[in-house]
């Protein structure tokens, strides 16, 4: 398959390009990629003074809980908004150069995976600070990245088409991702919906992007593993990416002639 | 290793027009549905055809020079060469490696220092990391930068710039060059160093196509060339 070799084979060109885009945005910068982080525990910090008050959570249980969540939903989020402009932003290298255009899908993508990790000194210090107890679990999360990544890979690279040939997707796109963010259990847990209302409450597990942050939060906060979420973003890793290599190999080609 | 050849046979390239109402996607979607009851008026599509049934065949040795006005066809046929555009119709072959310069500027990251540009435009144009370092020396030479190498390329001349592009894309022997005509815009010096380039570059190995407005260099560095009118070809020749 085409995305794998892409993938793979061209390992160097889109992560160069990659480094190069997260230079660019930290050349002048004094604290460098932690200044990323910093701005996160500052939101998370006031977020959770805020909304541990209103949903009446433990402060200590809550900002874990946020942490988490918040980090995860600002990956998916810059993932699907950014993705509309993927192959407009490089319009001149497509016209100039032979790459494959999964290239400038992967170079957005890594570049997001790393921010993402980025915050991994974050997320160890409020596990510390606050006293998570940890088990054996833990080293599932590993696999949550690759799953999120292979996620991140098909999703976009079908936004990023479709919206070069179609201009007005990207505003819906973006509505679309601020509505999920309060659609789904960011700032909210699950078990709070199940206590007010148990008969509504099921309609979470058809809410893609909660099994996406469960593999990420259950095994750290609750001990445990994920199976049913673990299942859902698997299948839809492989069935997403067989699903987008077919519309590339149809339609990849076309891409220029859009620009 | 004399089997490298460009063949083009009756191909034409069309562009579909977009226009804002043929981007939406809501429009389309509404089409869709009420597509059978009402005829839309600007359902016509706008195609222009940037090349109309070329056939050329270029050979080993050659070193072809295309001419033409602006919007005659030139870079379209190039960027076709260069596997840049799908043949709406037709066919074309080719054996060889390929390097394309199309728009040199393009690619260059003008925060970045002049050494991590060598970099990014080498993996653009397909070469190994591998490689380019093995190069690096000579690269930095052509271009005449000396320590400017670790500055970022904003502070440089466009004259260097140029140079350091044009280095960085053509260190390393290729079966195929595809240039256009940016060529021109150096200056004398630059030029002289490129042509010299060029020609020790493509010595044995095998075709160099190039557009440009200007017949000098075209009488210079080719020895056959083709003429364009709107995307067809109407005089070719050995000069």
């Amino acid at each position: 398959m085409q995305i794998i070799k892409s993938l793979f084979r061209d390992y160097f060109i889109w992560s160069y390009m990659g480094m190069s885009e997260i230079k660019k945005r930290y050349r002048r910068s004094l604290l460098g990629p932690f200044w990323l982080v910093l701005s996160n525990v500052v939101v998370v910090f006031s977020l959770s003074a805020i909304y541990s008050i209103i949903l009446k959570k433990d402060f200590d249980w809550y900002v874990v809980y946020l942490g988490i969540g918040f980090v995860i939903w600002q990956f998916i989020s810059s993932c699907l908004s950014e993705s509309t402009e993927y192959f407009i932003k490089s319009s001149n290298l497509i016209k100039t150069y032979r790459i494959s255009v999964y290239n400038y899908v992967f170079r957005e993508i890594g570049k997001n995976f790393i921010f993402l990790i980025h915050n991994l000194p974050f997320w160890i210090l409020i596990i510390i600070f606050y006293n998570v107890d940890l088990s054996l679990n833990i080293i599932t999360i590993i696999f949550s990245y690759v799953l999120i990544f292979l996620n991140a890979i098909w999703v976009s690279s079908i936004l990023a088409l479709i919206s070069t040939r179609y201009r007005d997707l990207s505003p819906i796109v973006s509505t679309l991702v601020q509505l999920s963010f309060f659609a789904t259990p960011v700032l909210w847990d699950v078990g709070h919906i199940f206590e007010i209302r148990p008969d509504v409450a099921w309609i979470v597990y058809f809410n893609p992007f909660y099994h996406i942050l469960e593999i990420f939060r259950a095994p750290i906060m609750n001990n445990e593993i994920p199976y049913l979420s673990f299942v859902v973003c698997l299948v839809f890793a492989v069935f997403g990416n067989i699903f987008s290599s077919l519309i590339f190999n149809k339609y990849s080609r076309r891409i220029v002639f859009w620009l | 290793m004399k089997d490298t050849y460009i063949d083009i046979k009756s191909l034409s390239l069309e562009f579909e027009l977009y226009d804002s109402s043929k981007q939406s996607l809501k429009k389309k979607i509404i089409h869709k549905a009420v597509g059978g009851f009402i005829e839309h008026k600007d359902s016509k599509k706008t195609i222009v055809k940037a090349l109309n049934n070329i056939d050329l065949k270029i050979n080993s040795g050659d070193r072809v020079g295309i001419l033409g006005h602006n919007g005659s066809g030139k870079s379209s046929l190039l960027q076709v060469i260069a596997g840049i555009y799908e043949p709406t119709s037709g066919k074309i072959d080719q054996h060889g490696t390929l390097t394309a310069l199309i728009d040199i500027n393009q690619g260059l990251d003008f925060e970045a220092t002049g050494y991590e540009n060598i970099l990014l435009k080498g993996i653009l144009h397909g070469y190994s990391l591998k490689e380019i370092k093995k190069n690096l020396n000579s690269i930095i030479e052509f271009s005449g930068l000396g320590d400017f190498i670790n500055m970022p390329i904003k502070n440089y001349s466009t004259g260097m710039v140029l140079r350091l592009a044009f280095a960085s894309s053509t260190f390393k022997n290729q079966n195929i060059f595809v240039l256009d005509e940016w060529l021109s815009v150096g200056d004398d010096d630059f030029l002289k160093k490129c042509e010299l380039r060029l020609t020790e570059l493509i010595k044995d190995s095998d075709i160099l196509v190039f557009a440009t407005h200007d017949t000098n260099l075209l009488n210079r560095i080719c020895n056959k060339y083709v003429r364009l009118e709107s995307g067809t070809i109407v005089e070719q020749g050995k000069i």
